[in-house]
């Protein structure tokens, strides 16, 4: 277990890749066809090796204070190919390299159903009845959190509650946590938006 | 997450108003891939997917500005409901207006000339 102080630096440290490698500012067409003037690709910092350390210790550690606090355990993590991958994965090795023999595993969620054979959508360790947090990297409006969360559902599994890298505070953990789904922020927009340091906008 | 009473085609009349954006795109193609596979148009649909298809994964991952997002979807919504009003009204697709709908696609996506 990480101490308050330990965690809070490796944050920090997070924080400052994710600004650095990952947001940027203009004027942005977000993938649910809304304007934005804040773009954040999280994809560049959760497959950053030395990024994706930190997204599994701190993933591990909300993982685990949020299950003991829902006095949940917790089987799987895993979310929507491809955001949630990199994530679910960096949370599963911190999982065994904190507590080895762990057995938390990971799954990936297809977008669509494969077009042959079972026609499953979610891929990798996960079976019917399993207990998993859901995760994501942005959450803007929540669409592919919630389809994360219903093709877990439709096969057999049950949501604990969810984690995701950033939250950009614009309805989606809302319509989330109205499903009924705890909803854990690594960090907000606000956060990112302190971190990040003035300079020309993005054209 | 469509309606349960609602129709494929309520439902794809709904996704092509207003713009278009990836999410809309990707369920688009979803519904167009399931028609396909499940009346007698088959090739029509199977086009209008892979339209929807191709767009959504340009628009995927992408820092798009609001003038190059109007430029990647110009003009595709407006053919796919022209080619759709007319499945609906049972008429045959010809080959040029599927062919005039990817070249829109095409040079939305600046394809053509490399």
């Amino acid at each position: 277990m990480l101490t308050s102080t330990a965690l809070a630096n490796q944050k920090s440290e997070l924080l400052e890749i994710l600004v650095k490698k990952s947001v940027k500012r203009g004027s942005f067409t977000l993938s649910s066809g809304a304007t934005s003037d804040l773009y954040v690709n999280c994809k560049l910092t959760a497959l950053d090796p030395q990024a994706a350390l930190l997204v599994g210790a701190i993933g591990w550690e909300l993982l685990k204070g949020t299950a003991a606090e829902m006095n949940l355990r917790v089987n799987a993590v895993g979310g929507l190919t491809m955001g949630a991958d990199p994530i679910s994965l960096s949370i599963g090795i911190a999982a065994q390299l904190d507590q080895p023999g762990n057995p938390l595993q990971t799954f990936t969620v297809r977008k669509t159903a494969k077009e042959h054979g079972l026609r499953k959508r979610i891929e990798g360790n996960f079976v019917e009845g399993d207990t998993v947090v859901v995760v994501d990297d942005v959450v803007t409006t929540g669409g592919s959190t919630i389809q994360a969360i219903e093709a877990v559902e439709a096969e057999g599994g049950k949501v604990a509650f969810v984690i995701v890298l950033v939250d950009r505070q614009e309805g989606g953990r809302e319509n989330i946590e109205r499903r009924g789904y705890k909803v854990v922020p690594f960090f907000t927009r606000a956060d990112v938006l302190a971190e990040r340091k003035p300079q020309p906008a993005f054209a | 997450m469509s309606l349960p009473n609602e129709s494929p085609n309520q439902r794809l009349r709904k996704l092509l108003q207003g713009s278009l954006s990836q999410n809309k795109l990707e369920e688009l193609a979803r519904l167009f891939d399931l028609l396909a596979q499940d009346r007698a148009t088959v090739l029509p649909c199977f086009v209008l997917h892979h339209v929807c298809r191709r767009l959504a994964v340009a628009l995927d991952g992408e820092a798009v500005t609001p003038q190059r997002f109007g430029e990647l979807t110009e003009g595709i919504a407006e053919r796919i409901t022209l080619i759709l009003m007319q499945m609906e009204k049972g008429r045959t697709i010809s080959e040029q207006e599927l062919e005039s709908l990817v070249v829109q696609l095409f040079s939305n996506l600046a394809l053509f000339g490399r």
